[in-house]
């Protein structure tokens, strides 16, 4: 017997993730996942922005990591709860680890959630976790030439940060050959230069969160 | 790494298409897009590594889709090395990725269990 079908292998997450992506909605919660390589300054931007916005929202992050971290615990302030998920060997965050992480949460007193994805940047951009943004950063000490070398995930981004701009002039990176390489994969995607370890750099980009944010509060379904 | 989880959710997935179709799957057919950035060698690698520890004699069929992309300005359609939202020619944004993200079990082969045929429970 032959049964022809189109099923895509990644259904289940994706069934999760739509279930997800309905509950987060219901709530006004607004979600983004971060992806980056290992080291490219997840956590320190994740600290940077914390430290502006915490005191105006209520805050969730889930962290995943391959092995216990500390992460998570660089990211627990007033106002912020933090869980860890070892994924122990997956080498991304997926749907089912997310609905597991939401559990520590109430999420009618949620205003933003954060996924710190697993350091990686080919596989976490497969797995949609029902957020509402993909953002990917990009550090200099990597090379200009990633977004060529790794298209798909700059393909799904709706944010780049560029990160560590403090050392372009220690690297041959150019900013400029990034932005045209990401934009020519991309076009629409928005792009920030920042440097993580310097909360004023992250200035322009709340700005823009913030209003993603309240729009997404604006959205949420009146009971 | 990244197609050892694929492969995972593979397995599943085809699981999932037994119990709906009522079929011992024998071989399964897929598609893999080439931007979907899942290498179709090490997919087959690490497929035949789980049916081999799980015992399932399960043959696989991995097949390539190319990718491309339809312009609506120059109403040309074209195949690309990679992902983009731009169009090779006119460099206008009003091209679109019609093909190339696949990850899709196209087709199954195998047995009927218990007599019961696979027939729309759609
Ligand atoms: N010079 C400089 N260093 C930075 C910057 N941002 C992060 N770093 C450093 O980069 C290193 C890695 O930063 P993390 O924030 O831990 O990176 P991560 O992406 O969370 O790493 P994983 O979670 O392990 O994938 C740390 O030593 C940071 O201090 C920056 O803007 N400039
Ligand atoms: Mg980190
Ligand atoms: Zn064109």
């Amino acid at each position: 017997m032959k049964v022809k079908v189109v099923y895509p292998i990644l259904k289940g997450n994706e069934e999760i993730a739509k279930d997800l992506k309905e509950k987060f909605d219901r709530n006004g919660i607004f979600v983004f996942n971060l992806i980056s390589s290992p080291g490219a300054g997840k956590t320190t931007f994740l600290e940077g922005l914390i430290n502006k916005i915490s005191k105006f929202y209520r805050i969730g992050v889930i962290v995943g990591d391959i092995e216990d971290s500390v992460d998570a615990q660089r990211l627990s302030k007033p106002n912020v709860l933090s869980v860890q998920l070892n994924t122990k060997s997956a080498c991304h965050l997926d749907a089912g680890m997310i609905r597991e992480g939401l559990s520590f949460f109430d999420l009618t007193k949620l205003d933003l959630l954060i996924i710190e994805n697993v350091g990686n940047l080919v596989c976490p951009s497969d797995f949609y976790l029902g957020e509402d943004m993909k953002i990917v950063i990009l550090s200099v000490t990597e090379g200009d030439d990633k977004p060529k070398k790794y298209p798909n995930t700059f393909f799904k981004a709706d944010v780049v940060l560029i990160n560590k701009t403090d050392l372009v002039s220690f690297t041959n990176f150019s900013v400029d050959k990034a932005r045209s390489d990401i934009h020519s994969i991309n076009p629409s995607v928005k792009i920030f230069e920042i440097q993580a370890t310097k909360e004023e750099s992250l200035v322009e980009f709340i700005m823009f969160l913030e209003q993603r944010i309240k729009w997404k509060k604006n959205q949420k379904p009146s009971v | 790494m990244h197609e050892a989880s694929i492969a995972l959710a593979t397995i599943e997935a085809i699981k999932e298409l037994e119990r709906k179709e009522k079929i011992k799957a024998e071989k399964v057919f897929i598609e893999i897009g080439q931007g979907s950035g899942v290498n179709i060698s090490a997919l087959s690698f690490c497929l035949n590594q789980i049916t081999e520890a799980e015992n399932l004699s399960i043959k696989f069929h991995l097949t390539d889709v190319p990718i491309e992309g339809y312009c609506k300005k120059c109403d040309e359609k074209f195949t690309l090395k990679s992902l983009t939202s731009v169009c090779p020619k006119c460099e206008s944004l009003s091209f679109e990725i019609i093909s190339g993200c696949e990850l899709n079990i196209k087709e199954i082969e195998g047995e009927e269990i218990e007599g019961k045929g696979s027939i729309s429970d759609t």
